[in-house]
């Protein structure tokens, strides 16, 4: 590689890394006043603090177990109408396609607030149930905005060849088209998974009182400005460490799947 | 006691919605157990789609399909004593060569134990000569390797029928002569009863204990391979299967006809007296010091054998002859026809040139481009 286009790569990771960098060094910091260029002490007691104090070890819990729990219901209802957009041809696919990406395009809370009346109707407003549902009624758009290209890409022939070998359908699903479309359902999962975690708006307006979830402790927090920039800084660190645990899975994911389909 | 056929296709109608002509239209076939029966015919002529109605992946319009003495129709696909090999290979890519042969008859329970799928499995792996390749992905596969797992997969469910739809049409030409005759070694070997659909007349005729010609939507002629070169049905036929000269003639009714090239005897002909069609070969014919005189028009030297255009009167005779002594356009040729290598079919009329879609497409946008400039 050339030297300049080095140095285009160095400064490009610089200004992506930077901010998380600060933070990082901000939240096991005792100490980093001006002009030291580092902290000159290294202290975990904002994270102790977190733990101990804010109950964050709950709160990432209860984060953790939305967040899967709206994956899984994105996934399994996005599935079918994700692999009918991606594989059919028909009449109005294009106003279908609009209409399943209005959640999207339509500002969050006009969305969520058109929710209040059915789950007071229904009598659920404010339970886990009404959390669940709005979560996903929000993002199941984001999981078959991922799945409809990679539906494109998938031959449907090979059901055909299945079902033509006696294979029910079920077990063409499970062991033939969900293993095909195996790196596009990940990348689907964690798209949602991550959209779910960053969700604020539908927490504090259906998650059943005192119920918190990491988006729902960081964004006030922030906005008050109540607390210290070191405490906040260790919880965006929290915040973002599932990103990064799940960009090194997508990328190994992707990694192995290009070598199970090299050809000869 | 009647005899029941093992596979009886009667009367199927198949028209595509917004079709303007029928796709299949009556198609009725008889095969007995252990057969070859190859479906010949031109792309579009619907023998893929009959291939789907007897797999259960379309439906008929009329008709019905009764195999074993059971009729088919109305049972899904994955309940059908059937399995098909597609074109494509389609193989299981998150498997290897062993789990894509066993997976179907390990889901549906066939095996007992561990050691009866692995014991099966490996004979089948050994008949399409796959041993030692047990364990490569199926991804890491050529196209001859993968359609042998294709047909090993199929085969070893012992389905009562096994349909190939063009399953050598993606392989290369000397990969194809190789596989056609796997194809019907390993399927005889096992006794195993076939419908196998192509386009290719020679690959048609190499595979099949009988062949259907299809054409748009009907079968014109099912018989012994060879029939199709000594006794074609139709003048749709011979062409199809490389007769390329048509003499108006005089048939008699009784075996005789008249012609410009003589007078010949066609004693198995069954059609009634009239003004037919007599049909030639070109390499039926052979140079002769007592031949009828004809006028070299073009020729074609193609070293072991040379093709001529010739022409009597006003008509054009193709004739593939071992070079007596090269003629050159002009030259008066004397030919004769080896022994009674003629037939005589009814006269129809010669078929439109078919235009592929998308080169209509691209003519219309030519003159829409052209009519543009002007």
């Amino acid at each position: 590689m050339e030297v300049w286009k080095k140095i285009v790569v160095a400064l490009t990771f610089a200004v992506i890394l930077y901010p998380l960098l600060i933070l990082l060094m901000w939240s096991v910091s005792e100490q980093w006043m001006y002009p030291n260029l580092l902290p000159t002490e290294l202290d975990f007691s904002n994270y102790a603090t977190l733990f101990n104090t804010y109950n964050l070890g709950k709160v990432i819990m209860n984060s953790i177990i939305i967040s899967a729990v709206v994956v899984l219901v994105s996934m399994i209802m996005g599935l079918l109408p994700s692999k009918f957009l991606g594989t059919r041809k028909f009449r109005g696919k294009v106003a279908a396609q609009v209409v399943m990406m209005m959640p999207i395009m339509a500002p969050g809370i006009v969305i969520l607030f058109g929710l209040i009346n059915v789950f007071v109707e229904l009598g659920i407003n404010r339970t886990y149930l009404s959390l669940v549902i709005a979560e996903v009624i929000f993002f199941i758009p984001y999981a078959i905005m991922v799945l409809v290209p990679v539906f494109k890409n998938y031959d449907v022939g090979i059901e055909n060849q299945a079902a033509t070998l006696g294979v029910g359908k079920l077990s063409t699903l499970m062991n033939i088209t969900l293993p095909s479309v195996r790196t596009g359902l990940v990348v689907s999962a964690m798209y949602v998974f991550m959209a779910s975690w960053a969700t604020y708006l539908a927490v504090s307006m259906y998650a059943p009182v005192g119920f918190d979830t990491v988006a729902s402790l960081l964004y006030p927090a922030i906005s008050n400005g109540q607390y210290p920039n070191d405490l906040l800084a260790s919880l965006t660190v929290l915040f973002f460490v599932p990103s990064l645990i799940f960009l090194f899975i997508s990328t190994w994911i992707m990694g192995t799947d290009k070598v199970n389909n090299r050809g000869v | 006691m009647f005899d029941i056929s093992f596979l009886s296709i009667n009367g199927i109608k198949k028209r595509y919605k917004g079709a303007k002509t029928a796709c299949l239209d009556g198609i009725d076939l008889e095969l007995e157990k252990g057969e070859i029966l190859v479906l010949l015919g031109p792309s579009g002529c619907g023998k893929t789609t009959l291939l789907k109605i007897i797999a259960g992946l379309e439906s008929q319009d009329e008709g019905e399909v009764i195999v074993d003495g059971e009729c088919i129709d109305g049972i899904a696909t994955e309940k059908r004593p059937i399995s098909m090999v597609f074109q494509k290979p389609y193989l299981f890519k998150n498997m290897t060569v062993f789990q894509n042969i066993s997976f179907a008859p390990r889901i549906n329970g066939r095996f007992k134990t561990k050691e009866e799928m692995n014991e099966e499995t490996q004979k089948y792996i050994d008949l399409v000569k796959l041993t030692g390749f047990e364990d490569r992905s199926a991804t890491q596969l050529s196209g001859g390797q993968e359609q042998r797992v294709s047909l090993a997969r199929a085969l070893i469910l012992k389905p009562k029928l096994l349909l190939l739809d063009e399953p050598l049409s993606a392989l290369d030409a000397n990969l194809r002569v190789e596989m056609r005759l796997a194809v019907r070694d390993i399927c005889k070997q096992l006794g195993q009863t076939v419908i196998f659909v192509t386009h290719d007349q020679e690959e048609a005729v190499a595979i099949g204990d009988k062949v259907a010609l299809i054409s748009e939507g009907k079968i014109v002629q099912c018989s012994q391979p060879n029939m199709f070169f000594k006794r074609p049905a139709t003048k749709t036929v011979a062409r199809f299967f490389g007769w390329k000269n048509f003499i108006e003639c005089d048939y008699d009714g009784n075996g005789n006809v008249d012609s410009i090239l003589g007078k010949f005897n066609v004693p198995d002909c069954d059609l009634e007296a009239g003004r037919k069609i007599m049909v030639v070969r070109p390499e039926s014919f052979c140079e002769a010091d007592d031949g009828i005189e004809c006028t070299v028009e073009q020729i074609s030297y193609l070293g072991m054998k040379v093709d001529y255009t010739l022409k009597i009167g006003d008509q054009q005779i193709f004739a593939s002859m071992d070079p007596r002594e090269l003629k050159r356009p002009g030259d008066i040729i004397k030919i004769s026809i080896k022994g009674d290598a003629v037939w005589v079919v009814d006269d129809e009329p010669d078929p439109e040139p078919v235009i592929p879609d998308d080169v209509k497409k691209g003519i219309k946008g030519l003159l829409s481009k052209m009519k543009k400039k002007e």
